[in-house]
């Protein structure tokens, strides 16, 4: 498949990925934050896109790694709101990318199913070209029943973006007026957290970025407030497998560390839901209503 | 099955290192701090010390955030002062402090040492009015140490103002973005959230606008965060805030003073924030 590599393990590499699995925790969900790519390139006298577009076969690698350790959710951030503000150029050189790269994944359905993989873009998906929406829309909903291993592609992100998203779509809740609308008292951060893009999946265990820089470039800044966060000065398309168990080992110390703050907070989202009726009826039909207008919008897009 | 067998063996031995060399870590971080501690007391002058190391930097964050994780116990009242008087030396006004840690484990109460600004309840001074006229009187008659240096951090008067600072708690976080919801909703059919929804970005200003109001924050997002833990989280500080802060973490138990301090603004003066572009 294209985008899991069929990458050959040297024996070492073997026995160090078995180690892993075998004697410590492996996260659940990595989201990873692909830098280096442009630096990369021109470390290299290369052009900017064919930095992308090793960076992608990066991914494809990483994802390999990823599904032989056995972790479920993968989320990666290919491409942010903010970079519109690149050359015309450049952009216009992502987007073939992604055209040719979902165009691919579109013929390896079949493979895709096989293995249950689900691919989910998180993102506006508006912002980008019709044609690009299509295939996207087209890959979720090919995949939507896949529930093996979850791919999430950030792409035309910003957290900013999406938590506006999520209040908006509780400022349109009562458009239908048939339905009850919500209590003032319903919202809280419980019920904006399953407003979000990325409603269906658990929060990051992990997230890991390259290229020595240790901001988070407004990625999923809701959702990481107790994921350990594993910076490393490698570029992206220079990752290696070992780079990449070195961030599962400090994790898995990390972790240990972590649990007590992640029961706490485990603990505050289960009375906020008790305390503001989370499971009442009126709130449940309107995240229905919710993934039910995510899903319309997806049939439009793929049938455009 | 033999695999099996070898790979656990390795990974408890790797399981064993780990924590040894954790453990002999903090032990070394331990004495390096109780034998910089008595290195400080004797002789720095971390003012001209900072001054001369951070001569021509190319920025300096206006806005510093210090987040305390939850398992830390060496950040206390004399290591937070320390750290402000840091910052107002190298000019920094605005600092912010996200501590973690709750009554009785730890948690610094910030209003124990900076004064409560008369018309923000969310706003501290630091040094209070007080304490910076002693300061200016230390300043006019200071004493002189055999190498030519000045004790104290605040006994030179280059950056006299007072610093701005800002206690956030937990419901500075999550929680207020969803009563900003919660209020925008109880007046969505008011003209002016109908306006916000006509397009997105009017909705992200409105709501930026209204955080703002509601942390009394008239300051500008925190550029640089220091993270005082075991591991580098957030633990939930200002998700609306900090998306393009620089973070930094400082290990738990290691001692932290006006060299540690600069190497963090050097790394903070290197790096290139590049906006998307």
């Amino acid at each position: 498949m294209s985008w899991i590599s069929d990458y050959r393990y040297t024996c070492l590499q073997k026995l160090a990925l078995q180690t892993l699995q075998l004697t410590g925790r492996i996260p659940n969900h990595i989201a990873f934050v692909m830098d280096g790519n442009r630096r990369f390139a021109r470390s290299k006298q290369l052009d900017k896109i064919e930095g992308h577009t090793r960076g992608f076969s990066k991914l494809a690698d990483v994802l390999r790694w990823c599904v032989d350790l056995g972790i479920k959710e993968v989320t990666t951030f290919a491409f942010s709101i903010e970079n519109f503000k690149r050359s015309n150029e450049e952009v216009e050189g992502l987007f073939n990318l992604a055209r040719e790269k979902f165009a691919k994944l579109l013929e390896e359905t079949n493979r895709l199913n096989e293995h249950g993989i689900r691919i989910r873009v998180i993102g506006n998906i508006l912002l980008l070209p019709e044609d690009l929406q299509r295939h996207i829309a087209t890959a979720m909903l090919r995949t939507e029943h896949n529930d093996k291993l979850f791919l999430n592609v950030a792409f035309a992100y910003t957290s900013r973006d999406e938590m506006t998203q999520a209040v908006e779509s509780v400022l349109k809740s009562d458009e239908p007026a048939d339905d009850e609308p919500l209590h003032p008292s319903d919202i809280n951060e419980r019920l904006l957290e399953e407003c979000l893009y990325t409603r269906h999946s658990p929060p990051p265990d992990m997230v890991f970025r390259t290229s020595g820089e240790t901001r988070l470039s407004d990625f999923m800044m809701w959702q990481l407030s107790s994921s350990v966060l594993y910076f490393t000065d490698v570029l992206w398309p220079q990752i290696t497998i070992w780079n990449f168990l070195a961030s599962i080992v400090a994790y898995q110390c990390d972790r240990c560390r972590m649990e007590r703050f992640k029961r706490g907070e485990r603990l505050h989202s289960a009375q906020l839901a008790k305390a503001s009726e989370f499971y009442s009826l009126r709130v449940q039909k309107f995240l229905h209503r919710l993934d039910a207008n995510r899903r319309k919008l997806l049939i439009a897009l793929a049938s455009n | 099955m033999m695999m099996q067998f070898v790979c656990q063996l390795l990974g408890h031995l790797l399981i064993i290192c780990i924590a040894a060399f954790d453990l002999l870590q903090q032990l070394w971080v331990r004495l390096h701090a109780l034998a910089s501690r008595s290195y400080d007391y004797l002789q720095c002058d971390q003012r001209a010390f900072l001054d001369s190391a951070l001569r021509g930097l190319e920025k300096l964050p206006k806005h510093l955030v210090l987040v305390v994780g939850p398992d830390d116990c060496y950040v206390d009242v004399a290591l937070l002062k320390r750290i402000f008087s840091y910052a107002q030396i190298v000019g920094i006004p605005y600092l912010s402090v996200y501590d973690t840690r709750t009554q009785g484990n730890g948690y610094v109460d910030l209003s124990l040492f900076c004064q409560l600004d008369e018309k923000s309840e969310r706003c501290f001074h630091w040094p209070s009015s007080s304490q910076a006229k002693e300061q200016k009187l230390i300043q006019n008659g200071h004493k002189i140490n055999q190498n030519g240096t000045s004790n104290g951090y605040a006994s030179n008067g280059a950056h006299q103002k007072q610093l701005q600072v800002y206690q956030i708690t937990r419901a500075d976080g999550h929680a207020l973005i969803a009563d900003v919801c919660r209020e925008l909703y109880e007046s969505r059919k008011s003209v002016q959230v109908q306006a916000m929804l006509e397009e997105r970005q009017k909705l992200t200003n409105g709501i930026n606008g209204m955080l703002n109001k509601r942390l009394g924050y008239a300051v500008p997002e925190p550029e640089l965060g220091i993270v005082f833990s075991r591991q580098t989280c957030t633990y939930g500080l200002l998700p609306w805030h900090v998306r393009f802060t620089e973070f930094h973490t400082h290990r738990s138990g290691s001692y932290f003073d006006a060299k540690s301090f600069a190497q963090v603004l050097y790394k903070y003066a290197r790096c290139e924030q590049r906006w998307g572009k």
